[in-house]
C-alpha cells in the first residue's frame, strides 16, 4: 500500500475501498500471476488480451485495473513504458484507479451484451489512444456476450491494432469460447487462505489503531472465504459493533455463531449418558430462541472437532477456541473413534428427524436420549467379550481398545437399548435387537418379555403380540405395511406403504389398548425411508444369499458341483457360521475381523434402513479368506 | 488436389505448391486450425506488416455479397505484392460456389484460405477442396500426446528452458484439445519459469489452468493413505480458501471406484504397477506409487465399505447443507482411520 492514492479527508471509507490494492506489491496470494507478469513485462513479452478467472471477489476487477495502470504506467522524463513496479503514483494512474480515464474503456458485459456493444468497441479500437500508451479495454463478466459479439470480437482479437490491450475477467471461464479463450494469457485468481488474510486484517488493524484479539481475526477470514474484500467488509461490521477492542465474541454473535461453550457442556453430558442434564440444557437453549435442529449441528461439528483431534491431532481448525481445543482433546482422549462416529450418525440422521418434525424440541430431545444411551452401551468389541466372558458389561463406551471382535454384536450395541442393564447375555440379545424401529433382523423368533403387564419395547414385541393374539391381519400389515420410525411405550410413529388400507391407524391403536389396558398414541408420518419388516427380512436374506456367494470357498464349491445354488443360509446364535461355509474359515475371520473395526464407517445405529446384517465382516473373503 | 497427409501437412504450410490457389483448412481444434491458416498466409505473402496484404472474411458477410470473393481475388494492389484471403466459415453459409468460380479461373496474385470447423467426408467444401486440382485440404485434429510433447519441446527450447519428465507429464495432462490455447498456457509457463533453468512440476502447478485438481488429489490420497493428520490439513487448506468440500469428496469417490475397478482386477492376477500404468484416466505419475501402495493395502470388501460411506456423506452434505464442510471432513477422517487400522494389523 502506498497510500499516495489518499486523500485525507473527514468522512470515512469503508477499509475494503480504502485499502484497496492499488499496485502489483499490494495483491496478495496471486504470486503466479504477479512473477509472470512482472517477467512478461521486463522481457517486452506482454500478452495483447488477457482473461482473468475466479470466483466472485477475489480481485479480477481490481487486478484489471491495475494492469491498465500497469500497461499506460509513465512518469513523464523517468519511465516511459509499462512496467510492474510502480512505486509511484504516474501520469495516468490516479483516473484509471478511479475508473475514469479516457483511454481505460470499462464495460460490463452482463447489461452489454449484444453485437451492436461490441460493434462500437471494434470502430473505437482503430483510433490511437488520446493521452495514454494503449487503449485498454476492460471487459467484465464477459461470458455474458452473445454469439454475435463473441465472433465480432474474434476478428479483433485475431490481428489486434497494436495499440490496443484487452483485459477480460470473468466468472464463468466454461462460457467463454475457446477461439476467443486461447487467444488471451489467462490467469485464474485464487482465493485467498485464510492465514494470508489474517495477515493482511492485522497490517490493517494496526495502522486504523484497532485492537481486535486473534480468534476474532480468524472468524473474521474463515467467514470471508477467501476474498479480501468480503474480510474487509465482515472486519468494518466488527469494528461497528464493538466499542473499543474488538472481542471474539462479539465477532461470533454478529457472525451468528452459536456459542461454542454451551454445545461442549451439551455433549459432555450427552457423552456422560447425563439425559436430563442435557435435556435441560437443550430447553434452555430452546427458550432462548435456538432452533434445536442448529443445536444438533452445532453438536455434529463439535463432534466432528473431537473425531479430528483424536484421530489427526496436528491439523485442527485455527479459528478453534481455546476452550474448544482443550476439552474436545479431553473429549478425544477419553472417546474411542467408534464411539464418536456413532455419535456422529446419530447425530445426522436426527438433524433430519429434527426439521421435518412437528415438534423440533420434542425431536431433538429423542435424539440427545438415543445417544446419550448409546453412548452410554459399551462398544460391540466390549459386549463380545463380556459375552464370551460372561461377565457384566460396564457402562460408559469410552474405554473401548481400538480393535477386537466386533461381528456379530455390533447390532447389538449399535441399538439403544433400555433393557441391557439387566438379565443374561442371551436375554440382552434378543431383546435388544429391535432397538426402537426395525433393526437387525433377528435370527430367531423373540421371546415375549415375561413382565407382569403387556409391555411393548420394540416393534417386534409388537409383531409378535399381534401373532400371539391371533391377529393375523393385523400382523401382516404390521410386517407388510407399515414403516416403522419409532418406537416407545405408548407412542409410535410409523408411515404406511401406498397398498395400506385407510383406517389402519386406528385399528391399529385401537387393539394396542386393547391388548394393553393404556391408550397409544399412533402417530401417521407422510413418508419415510424405513423399511417395513418384511423388506428389511427380504434384503437381509438376499444380502446373506450374495454374501454367501461371494465366499470363495462357496464360490469354489459351487464350482466344482454344477448346478448347486445356495436356497439357504442360515445363522447360529451369537457365533456366525453359515451352512455352506466350512468352518475353518471363521476361525481365520475372528482374527482378522478386528483390522477394520478401529475406523470404519459406523453402520447405522439401528433406526435407519438397518444394516443388512451385522454378520458381514465374517463372510467376506477378504476377511474369511486371504487369497493371497 | 486430395488431403494432405498429417506427415506433409508443415512442409507443404511451409513452402506451399505455387500451383494450389484455394486452402481449406478444418478441423475439431480450432486453434490448429487457425494456426495453420495463419501458418500458410504467411508463406505465401511473406512477413509483410502490410495491413492490405491480409484481407479477412467472416463467411456471413461473403453470403450477403456473393461477387465480393472473386472481386477481391482478381483486385490487383495498387503496390503489388501477393495477397492471402482468410475466410472464416460460420454457421450454414454455403461458399463452393463462390470458390468453384475461383478456380476456374485462378487469380494471379491472390491466395484464399478457408478456414471451417470440423467437416464431414461428404461435405460440398471438402469434396471441392479434395477433388479440385488447385485446392488442397488440412485436416486439424486435437494434439496427440506426441503431437503435444513437440509442442511442449519447441516453446521450451525457444524459451531456453529445460523440463523434467514429471513436470512434463503434468503438463499433458492439464494441457491439449486447442492448439493455440496450449500454446499460450506454454508461453505463460515459460514466462513464469523464466531464469530458472529447468521448468518444475511446482512451476506447472502454480501457473497452468485448473492445476487446483492436483491439491484436491493430494487430499485424497494422504486419506487413503491412512494420514489423517495430512488429509485433515490439506483438506481444511483448501476447503478455507474456497474449495467447495463436495468438490473433494467427489473427488474421493471417482478414486474409490477406480480403486475397486483396479483392486478387482489385481485379484484376476493384474499386477498393481501395470493397472496404475494403463489406468483411463491416467494416473498423474507423482501419485503412482501411493496409488500403487494403497491398492496393495485396500481389499474389496474394504474399500466397497468405504464407498458406501463416502456416498452417504454426499447425500448427508448435500441435505445437511450448513454442516457439509464438517461432513465430508468426517468421511475422509474414517476413510484415513480404516486405511491406518488396516496397515497397523
Amino acid at each position: 500500500m502506498d497510500g499516495s492514492l489518499e486523500k485525507t479527508t473527514g468522512a470515512y471509507r469503508v477499509l475494503a475501498r480504502k485499502y484497496r490494492p492499488q499496485s502489483f506489491a499490494d495483491l496478495i496470494g496471486q504470486e503466479p500471476m504477479v512473477r509472470t507478469l512482472t517477467n512478461a513485462f521486463r522481457t517486452g513479452r506482454i500478452a495483447q488480451a488477457y482473461m482473468l478467472t475466479g470466483v466472485r471477489g477475489v480481485g479480477k476487477t481490481t487486478t484489471a485495473r491495475i494492469l491498465a495502470r500497469a500497461l499506460n504506467y509513465s512518469i513523464p522524463g523517468k519511465v516511459d513504458q509499462p512496467t510492474i513496479d510502480m512505486t509511484e503514483l504516474g501520469e495516468h494512474c490516479q483516473a484509471i484507479m478511479e475508473g475514469r480515464h479516457i483511454d481505460v474503456i470499462e464495460m460490463d458485459a452482463a447489461s452489454h451484451t449484444g453485437i451492436d456493444d461490441i460493434r462500437e468497441i471494434i470502430e473505437a479500437s482503430r483510433y490511437k489512444p488520446a493521452t495514454a500508451r494503449y487503449k485498454v479495454y476492460i471487459i467484465d463478466e464477459v461470458h455474458m456476450l452473445s454469439k454475435a459479439a463473441f465472433n465480432g470480437l474474434l476478428k479483433t482479437l485475431e490481428e489486434p491494432p497494436e495499440h490496443v490491450k484487452f483485459i477480460f475477467a470473468t466468472t464463468e471461464i466454461r462460457k467463454v469460447p475457446i477461439t476467443v479463450l486461447s487467444r488471451c494469457q489467462r490467469f485464474d485468481l485464487r482465493r485467498i487462505e485464510s492465514g494470508r488474510l489474517v495477515d493482511l486484517m492485522c497490517g490493517i488493524a494496526a495502522k486504523e489503531s484497532i485492537e481486535i484479539e486473534d480468534a476474532a481475526l480468524l472468524m473474521v477470514a474463515r467467514a470471508a472465504e477467501g476474498s479480501a474484500r468480503d474480510s474487509l467488509s465482515i472486519l468494518d461490521q466488527a469494528i461497528a459493533h464493538s466499542s473499543g477492542k474488538v472481542e471474539a465474541e462479539a465477532v461470533r454473535s454478529m457472525l451468528g455463531l452459536a456459542d461454542r461453550a454451551l454445545v461442549i457442556d451439551l455433549f459432555e453430558e450427552v457423552m456422560r449418558g447425563d439425559v436430563a442434564g442435557a435435556l435441560a440444557r437443550l430447553k434452555a437453549l430452546f427458550d432462548v430462541g435456538a432452533d434445536p435442529a442448529v443445536v444438533l449441528e452445532d453438536l455434529a461439528a463439535f463432534t466432528h472437532v473431537v473425531t479430528t483431534l483424536k484421530l489427526a491431532p496436528g491439523a485442527t481448525d485455527d479459528a478453534l477456541t481455546e476452550e474448544e481445543r482443550r476439552r474436545g482433546a479431553e473429549f478425544a482422549g477419553k472417546l474411542s473413534v467408534r464411539v464418536l462416529a456413532r455419535a456422529w450418525q446419530m447425530l445426522l440422521k436426527g438433524i433430519e428427524e429434527t426439521r421435518e418434525a412437528p415438534r423440533p424440541l420434542a425431536a431433538a430431545d429423542m435424539v440427545l436420549v438415543r445417544i446419550a444411551h448409546a453412548a452410554d452401551l459399551p462398544t460391540p468389541d466390549e459386549a463380545l467379550r463380556a459375552l464370551k466372558e460372561g461377565g457384566t458389561i460396564s457402562a460408559g463406551g469410552s474405554r473401548a481398545p481400538a480393535g477386537g471382535p466386533s461381528g456379530a454384536a455390533r447390532a447389538v450395541a449399535d441399538t439403544p437399548a433400555p433393557a441391557l442393564s439387566g438379565g443374561d447375555g442371551r436375554a440382552r440379545l434378543a431383546a435388544v435387537g429391535g432397538g426402537m424401529r426395525a433393526a437387525a433382523p433377528q435370527p430367531r423368533p423373540v421371546p415375549a418379555p415375561a413382565a407382569p403387564a403387556v409391555q411393548l419395547k420394540t416393534y417386534e414385541d409388537l409383531v409378535a403380540l399381534a401373532g400371539k393374539e391371533r391377529e393375523l391381519k393385523l400382523k401382516h400389515a404390521l410386517e407388510h405395511l407399515i414403516r416403522p420410525i419409532r418406537f416407545e411405550d405408548g407412542k409410535i410413529e410409523v408411515a404406511f406403504t401406498p397398498e395400506a388400507p385407510p383406517g389402519l391407524a386406528g385399528e391399529l391403536s385401537g387393539k394396542l389398548e386393547a391388548w394393553t389396558g393404556r391408550r397409544w398414541m399412533v402417530a401417521v408420518a407422510r413418508e419415510a425411508a424405513q423399511p417395513t419388516i418384511a423388506e428389511t427380512k427380504k434384503a437381509a436374506r438376499q444380502q446373506l444369499l450374495a454374501d454367501a456367494a461371494d465366499d470363495p470357498l462357496v464360490a469354489a464349491v459351487m464350482a466344482r458341483f454344477p448346478g448347486a445354488s445356495v436356497v439357504d443360509v442360515r445363522l447360529r446364535g451369537a457365533e456366525p457360521e453359515v451352512s455352506t461355509e466350512p468352518t475353518a474359515a471363521s476361525g481365520n475371520a475372528a482374527a482378522s475381523d478386528d483390522v477394520e473395526s478401529a475406523g470404519d464407517f459406523p453402520d447405522d445405529p439401528g433406526y435407519d434402513a438397518p444394516p443388512p446384517i451385522e454378520l458381514d465382516d465374517n463372510f467376506e473373503p477378504d476377511d474369511g479368506y486371504d487369497p493371497t | 488436389m486430395v488431403q494432405v497427409k498429417p506427415a506433409d501437412i508443415d512442409r507443404f504450410l511451409r513452402s506451399p505448391d505455387p500451383g494450389i490457389r484455394v486452402v481449406l483448412v478444418f478441423g475439431a481444434d480450432d486453434g490448429l486450425v487457425s494456426e495453420r491458416s495463419e501458418v500458410f498466409a504467411r508463406a505465401v505473402v511473406g512477413n509483410s506488416d502490410d495491413p492490405l496484404s491480409r484481407l479477412r472474411f467472416d463467411a456471413s458477410a461473403l453470403a450477403e455479397d456473393p461477387a465480393r470473393l472473386a472481386d477481391e481475388a482478381h483486385a490487383v494492389p495498387l503496390f503489388g505484392g501477393r495477397r492471402a484471403i482468410l475466410v472464416r466459415i460460420s454457421g450454414n453459409v454455403r461458399i463452393e460456389a463462390m470458390l468453384q468460380a475461383i478456380l476456374d479461373d485462378p487469380p494471379v496474385d491472390s491466395w484464399i484460405v478457408v478456414s471451417a470447423g470440423d467437416l464431414k467426408k461428404t461435405s460440398p467444401l471438402r469434396k471441392l477442396a479434395e477433388s479440385h486440382r488447385l485446392a488442397a485440404a488440412i485436416a486439424c485434429y486435437a494434439d496427440a500426446a506426441r503431437d503435444l510433447d513437440r509442442l511442449i519441446d519447441d516453446e521450451m527450447k525457444a524459451a531456453g528452458l529445460k523440463i523434467g519428465s514429471e513436470a512434463r507429464t503434468a503438463l499433458r495432462a492439464l494441457i491439449g484439445g486447442d492448439r493455440l490455447a496450449s500454446r499460450g498456457e506454454l508461453q505463460k509457463l515459460a514466462l513464469y519459469a523464466e531464469g530458472s533453468r529447468e521448468v518444475s512440476t511446482d512451476d506447472v502447478r502454480a501457473v497452468i489452468g485448473d492445476a487446483s485438481a492436483m491439491d484436491v488429489d493430494e487430499v485424497v490420497d494422504a486419506a487413503t493413505g491412512g494420514d489423517a493428520t495430512a488429509a485433515a490439513r490439506t483438506y481444511r487448506r483448501l476447503v478455507s480458501a474456497g474449495t467447495p468440500p463436495f468438490v473433494i469428496l467427489g473427488a474421493a469417490i471417482r478414486h474409490f471406484g477406480f480403486l475397486h475397478r483396479a483392486r478387482a482386477a489385481m485379484e484376476r492376477g493384474d499386477s498393481a504397477d501395470s493397472i496404475v500404468a494403463r489406468a483411463t484416466p491416467p494416473v498423474f505419475f507423482q501419485r503412482r506409487t501411493a496409488v500403487i501402495r494403497q491398492l496393495d493395502g485396500w481389499r474389496l470388501p474394504m474399500i466397497e465399505r468405504a464407498m458406501a460411506g463416502l456416498d452417504r456423506a454426499m447425500v448427508d452434505s448435500r441435505l445437511r447443507n450448513a454442516i457439509d464442510e464438517e461432513v465430508v471432513g468426517q468421511a475422509l477422517l474414517m476413510v484415513a482411520a480404516m486405511a491406518a487400522a488396516r496397515r497397523a494389523a
